[in-house]
């Protein structure tokens, strides 16, 4: 019998995870979503696997220049990858691709410029994608990639 | 019938001790910045935790919500201790239930509280916790087993049961990637692989040799395909019991996540998916030793599945 229901709830499971794979657009109705999600935030099983999917896209990054004390101009960039923090920040970044999104991380990079640098001035905040040379660019001249500025703003903490 | 693959206990084994390297390989990198990463100070502060707050599940922001928690620094710092401990028991196999609980309910408040943070391997790294949960890794290499001596093994039906689960959640990952690729422009014009070693975030210092090597279209092209054959076509394969194909194919996805890895510098997610690959299939790589063992039990001896389950071994 525990076999049994063992067996039961393992199958059970695996139709979860199937359903909530993405493999399948079955409905938009918002109370079969919010199974899966109620599943998935408890076991794990139901998340999406569509990594790099339906293509790869260009790399998101967020370039600051921070005057400190009316004469330095530091620059820093985030989404690159550096360390876990960066990976991570990287991982926000690439969750919403929208104009309200980029404004929204803007504000929480500046706060984070602001925490790390006490004496900061004002901050310049450029949100872009980096765009890959052709192959054949690179074979040829070593090209690196261009940065494509998408969103900007500069932010003062008052 | 001919079993299509060869399924072994120490299977579990790799799943207990993978999952709490991993888990500890995540305390390592983790640990110097946990208030940037999981406080309300840090990058994801209230201004999106609130909103994104899930009112069905534990998540850190409302346990330190819930008791009150000042001093957030202390309190990761101890919770992300206790994870590492947890860990540590789960690597030894001491107290397995026990630390598996409290390594899947500590990773489940930070990914639930964090959504935002969460990579492709966070996701794995919670299925594979629920599954060291659920399943009996205790039984197999564990402390818990030596300090009770006990001599119980796994029945071979219920091994296969849990193996069975892990194989097929396997496929289904390994499907749906490639299924969801498919079509993409990139991936099917072959300029795909080319596209992800150009992000800036996954340049390691292998990076200038693949690009040179990937500039050119047919290598890339080769690359980006076979990428997708992989992934589209393993979920079937890997069930078709041919000369040493099975071993082939779970070498040949090994080497891809060794390749994402090294190259892409995405070393956590290829570790939790070298983990998840040699959970589920491994056993296929102990498969010719164990053929005398296999022809046995296709017999359906009783008597010779004692001596098979004796050795945590199993077929099916």
């Amino acid at each position: 019998m525990k076999h049994k229901l063992l067996k039961g709830f393992l199958i059970f499971h695996l139709c979860m995870v199937v359903l909530g794979s993405g493999l399948m657009e079955i409905s938009e109705n918002k109370i079969y979503d919010g199974i899966i999600l109620r599943y998935s935030s408890w076991t794990g099983g139901g998340f999406g696997y569509s990594f790099f999917s339906p293509n790869v896209g260009n790399q998101t990054v967020v370039k600051t220049y921070t005057l400190i004390g009316h004469k330095t101009l530091k620059q820093d960039a985030f989404g690159t990858g550096k360390d876990i923090l960066d990976c991570r920040f990287s991982s926000v970044l690439h969750t919403f691709r929208n104009h309200k999104a980029y404004e929204l991380m803007s504000r929480v990079v500046a706060s984070y410029i602001f925490a790390k640098y006490p004496d900061a001035g004002p901050t310049y905040i450029s949100i872009g994608e980096y765009m890959p040379p052709s192959m054949n660019e690179y074979r040829l001249s070593r090209k690196a990639n261009r940065f494509r500025e998408i969103c900007n703003g500069t932010y003062t903490y008052k | 019938m001919k079993p299509v693959t060869f399924n072994h206990a120490i299977q579990l084994a790799v799943l207990r001790i993978g999952v709490a390297l991993t888990v500890m390989a995540k305390i390592w990198v983790e640990f110097d910045q946990l208030d940037m990463l999981f406080s309300q100070h840090g990058i994801i502060q209230e201004v999106l935790t609130k909103p994104l707050d899930i009112s069905y599940v534990i998540s850190l922001p409302k346990v330190i919500d819930f008791f009150g928690i000042q001093n957030e620094h202390l309190f990761l710092t101890s919770l992300y201790a206790v994870f590492g401990l947890a860990a540590c028991c789960l690597l030894l196999g001491f107290q397995t239930k026990i630390s598996a609980f409290i390594c899947l309910l500590i990773h489940l408040m930070v990914f639930n509280g964090y959504n935002l943070l969460a990579f492709g391997f966070d996701g794995f790294l919670f299925s594979l916790l629920f599954y060291t949960l659920i399943f009996p890794v205790e039984k197999v290499f564990s402390l818990d087993r030596l300090i009770k001596g006990s001599t119980e093994v796994i029945a071979p039906e219920r091994l296969n049961l849990y193996l069975r689960v892990l194989q097929i959640h396997l496929c289904i990952v390994y499907f749906t990637a490639g299924f969801s690729k498919f079509g993409g422009q990139e991936w099917m014009n072959g300029t795909a692989i080319w596209k992800a070693i150009n992000q800036p975030q996954f340049y390691t210092g292998l990076t200038p040799f693949i690009k040179s090597l990937a500039s050119y279209p047919w290598i890339s092209a080769a690359l980006t395909w076979g990428t997708l054959a992989i992934e589209l076509f393993f979920p079937f394969l890997i069930w078709i019991r041919w000369g040493k194909m099975q071993a082939s194919l779970l070498i040949g996805v090994i080497l891809m996540h060794v390749f994402i890895g090294a190259v892409m510098g995405l070393q956590m997610f290829a570790w939790i998916m070298i983990v998840f690959d040699l959970s589920a299939f491994g056993g296929v790589l102990f498969r010719k030793p164990n053929l005398r063992f296999l022809a046995i039990f296709d017999r359906k001896s009783n008597t010779y599945e004692e001596k098979i389950s004796g050795l945590n071994g199993c077929g099916n």
